[in-house]
């Protein structure tokens, strides 16, 4: 079902709960593998995906369609997953850009159960927590989901010009990061 | 290597059957969610005070009778056990085990959520009439006095590369502007990235300069803030602002 026939549903009262299924049957994997590679860990991203979902309920109502349906729902999931690693920063007394429990977390031998990738792929993953979480966030939306700069510029409430000059330090640092290591 | 060549795939992977289990899960914890809303209305103020005497007379006449000689079905109880579980089992299929755990912290999870937002609300409440009318005017004045004492040599050439990074980026979004008839919230987004990428490789501007003249913000306030009043006010005065 697309975006505008879900929105149609949402209209309506009495199909707000039917429109939330579809929602959460078409967007479930999309949210989930976004939160993962914010906060890493399988546990972390599956709390922080059912808690977003839970503000997705919470604020349906409010969701006037003023911008597209996917970036008004991959906003609320970053606000979440970027919620939850600064309360995790401070939990472990560490500061705000200390992307090392993450590192630790990815190295970790639990992390081997849900890991599945080559020697690259690991190695793009370690690079990525050498960026700070705005530089992550929009190279993952650039280059792994595909989104256009107007769609992440939604998302993250950042100008298009600020998330080329992002994106294109990104990629600079983990590419310098990739011819070191 | 160059990544604009290559596409890298993530590694991560999820449990077997996770995707399938989680619309379920979290349908259950929406429901849970929603039914906190109205826990505390759903009973009357008199309601635990007649409890007890209701459940204990409900014993009595329960006594009562399991004492009659009311008949069954043959085979009604021998049955009665096959049905009950299967019915159980037909409800948990439907709704996904929670840990005990889970159910032991729900309660004290949304008390004190109730509580924040009681707080909040109070917080709201308790500021003085007018306060907010004279609050930005004492905190600009407060703030350019601040940023008039600390200005350094540093702070100085970082507003020099900044200024010179913003004349740049300006020329440039004003080459673009000319072709255009209707005026655009965002010029920068009309430079093409080819454009924008070449000019921030010739020129010697910093990482954090472009983001400090294009964002103006760092990482945690790059979306909704949700940063406390109490968190504000003890940072103004750990910078004797």
């Amino acid at each position: 079902m697309k975006d505008e026939e879900i929105i149609k549903l949402l209209e309506n009262q009495e199909t707000h709960e039917q429109a939330f299924r579809i929602i959460l049957k078409t967007y479930k994997e999309k949210i989930y593998y976004h939160v993962r590679k914010i906060v890493i860990d399988h546990d972390d991203a599956d709390d922080v995906t059912q808690e977003a979902f839970i503000k997705i309920w919470r604020n349906l109502d409010k969701f006037r369609g003023d911008s597209k349906l996917y970036t008004w729902l991959y906003r609320i999931a970053t606000n979440e997953a970027l919620t939850f690693l600064q309360k995790k920063r401070k939990d472990n007394s560490v500061s705000i850009d200390d992307n090392e429990i993450l590192v630790a977390q990815l190295e970790s031998p639990k992390s081997d159960a849900y890991l599945d990738g080559d020697e690259i792929q690991l190695k793009l993953q370690k690079a990525l927590l050498e960026l700070t979480d705005k530089q992550r966030i929009v190279f993952n939306l650039k280059y792994f989901e595909n989104l256009k700069y107007e769609e992440i510029s939604e998302i993250t409430e950042t100008s298009v010009g600020g998330l080329k000059a992002t994106y294109h330090f990104a990629v600079k640092k983990i590419e310098e990061y990739l011819a070191s290591h | 290597m160059s990544l604009d060549n290559t596409h890298i795939k993530p590694p991560f992977t999820v449990p077997q059957g996770y995707f399938e289990d989680m619309e379920g899960r979290i349908m259950s914890e929406v429901k849970i969610s929603g039914m906190s809303k109205f826990r505390d209305s759903l009973v009357s103020e008199t309601y635990f005070d007649h409890l007890e005497d209701q459940v204990l007379s409900s014993l009595t006449l329960q006594k009562f009778s399991l004492k009659s000689d009311y008949s069954v079905p043959q085979g009604y109880f021998e049955d009665m056990e096959d049905q009950i579980l299967n019915r159980v089992n037909i409800e948990d299929l439907n709704q996904p085990k929670v840990n005990q755990a889970y159910f032991d912290e729900l309660e004290g999870n949304v008390l004190a959520a109730v509580k924040i937002e009681q707080m909040g609300r109070l917080k709201i409440n308790d500021v003085p009439e007018g306060y907010f009318d004279i609050l930005e005017e004492e905190i600009l004045s407060k703030t350019s006095e601040k940023r008039k004492a600390g200005f350094t040599l540093f702070r100085n050439l970082r507003v020099f590369r900044a200024a010179a990074a913003v004349l740049l980026l300006g020329v440039l979004g004003y080459g673009a502007s000319l072709f255009k008839t209707e005026p655009k919230d965002d010029e920068l987004a009309d430079i093409s990235t080819t454009a924008l990428i070449s000019y921030l490789n010739d020129q010697a501007i910093m990482e954090e300069d472009l983001e400090f003249i294009l964002e103006g913000q760092d990482d945690y306030t790059l979306l909704t803030s949700d940063i406390s009043d109490s968190d504000i006010s003890a940072y103004l005065t750990e910078n004797g602002i």
